[in-house]
């Protein structure tokens, strides 16, 4: 039988989005554990930083998925002759509260930015980077709380929403007046 | 000050996103310590930007107001003289929290901006079709800072000073000419954004000819347009249709 790390890479390979630990070993179907499958992704990934690729093997929405290093980005963007992808302010910003934030209110969004956030929070639901979680049954008219999305963690190469640093990590990280940059 | 402020306003830092943005940024710019705010310095910095906003019909206006009463309101509260049993509350205490809150939005707003992120920086195998399954009615969410700064990208393309003595009236292009142009461009480009087309044009004129050539290209089917993003305000970027499209001859149509 092949083995295991050429299946698992050949998976990795096709695979049009990240793939899961878990849908690994459903789609390897021998008496397989999920630490074995994971021991042979992290010697992958170890090997193509070693051979120092184009591209990485990279942890992200809770799957793993082949990604070109940021270097290549003009030439892929040639190739495809698309603008990059860009993120207005608002639209960082809205989605900075979400995430901290979730699940929550768009009164509470506006409330924090002090602008209204209605138009961005619809297109952040249009482009599928935040979604209802749940209405607020314990308010009148029942609102709706919004999270962020796998989409939200793809575009922004996280592993997991526990990825964010916390807030005081952050105070540690960056000195305040980096934000003027932006 | 009215001068700085115009100066930054030009600079391109703004626009403001709001209220608080600004706020942080005039606190910043003072070197003010967020906690002890000095109300009348930053009200009357505050008010004057409000001044320089006034010409343009701001939607968003609203929450500016709503900050500049705050402002006021608690100015105004920190001269009235306190009886002896109150609590010394510091009003400026309910602008702290807000502040310190937003700073920290802008924080983690620009750690996701550093990120390394999908379609900007990284990309993944395929998709190259994706550009076909862009929608064409996907709605433009654009605020109206974002149509101010757009405006005033295009509006400093300036005509050459006209020469003293004697003047030549310029001879334009035709529509029909334009027509040609682009469709040359794009046969050879394929593709390409309207701010490439626009620089082109030798004056203000031509690039009004050149939007109502891709106006018409677009409407015989020649090209397609596209705004990708809603910041995108580099302008829409112009693609060529289906082939069979690329044999009309915008020549053979009569806009002169």
């Amino acid at each position: 039988m092949l083995p295991l790390k050429t299946i698992v890479e050949g998976l990795l390979f096709v695979a049009d989005g990240p793939l899961s630990l878990e849908k690994l070993v459903e789609a390897i179907e021998e008496n397989i554990s999920q630490d074995s499958v994971e021991k042979v992704v992290e010697s992958l990934i170890n090997e193509y930083e070693d051979l120092n690729r184009a591209f990485t093997l990279s942890l992200v929405a809770g799957g793993y998925q082949f990604r070109t290093k940021p270097d290549l980005a003009p030439y892929v963007l040639r190739l495809k002759k698309r603008s990059p992808q860009t993120l207005s302010r608002p639209a960082t910003e809205t989605l900075a509260v979400v995430a901290y934030r979730q699940p929550v209110l768009r009164a509470v969004v506006e409330k924090i930015r002090g602008v209204d956030s209605g138009g961005v929070i619809r297109t952040l639901l249009e482009k599928n980077l935040i979604r209802v979680v749940r209405r607020d049954d314990s308010l009148p008219g029942r609102p709706m709380l919004y999270g962020t999305t796998n989409k939200f963690l793809e575009i922004f190469s996280l592993s997991n929403i526990k990825d964010l640093p916390t807030i005081e990590e952050m105070e540690k990280l960056e000195p305040k007046d980096t934000r003027t940059l932006f | 000050m009215l001068e700085s402020l115009t100066l930054r306003l030009e600079m391109g830092n703004g626009p403001y996103e709001g209220p608080l943005d600004l706020l942080l940024h005039l606190i910043d710019k003072n070197k003010i310590d967020i906690n002890d705010i000095p109300m009348a310095l930053i009200t009357s910095q505050y008010l004057e930007y409000l001044d320089l906003m006034e010409d343009l019909p701001l939607d968003m206006a609203g929450d500016f107001l709503v900050m500049a009463a705050t402002l006021t309101n608690i100015k105004s509260r920190l001269l009235l003289p306190r009886l002896d049993d109150d609590e010394p509350i510091d009003p400026r205490q309910e602008l702290v929290r807000p502040l310190l809150e937003y700073a920290q939005v802008q924080d983690v707003a620009q750690f996701l901006n550093d990120r390394p992120i999908l379609n900007r920086d990284v990309f993944v195998r395929g998709d190259l079709e994706e550009l076909e399954n862009i929608s064409f009615d996907d709605h433009i969410q654009a605020t109206l800072y974002e149509l101010i700064e757009a405006w005033r990208l295009l509006a400093t393309r300036q005509d050459p000073p006209e020469k003293k003595g004697l003047n030549f009236l310029i001879e334009t292009k035709t529509i029909g000419q334009k027509l040609a142009e682009i469709r040359a461009f794009l046969l050879s480009a394929k593709s390409a954004h309207f701010q490439d087309l626009a620089q082109l044009a030798d004056n203000s004129l031509e690039v009004a000819l050149s939007f109502l050539a891709i106006l018409e290209l677009a409407r015989t089917g020649f090209l397609r347009l596209y705004q990708q993003t809603e910041s995108d305000f580099s302008g829409p970027r112009l693609w060529l249709a289906d082939p069979e499209a690329q044999n009309l001859d915008p020549e053979d149509l009569d806009y002169r």
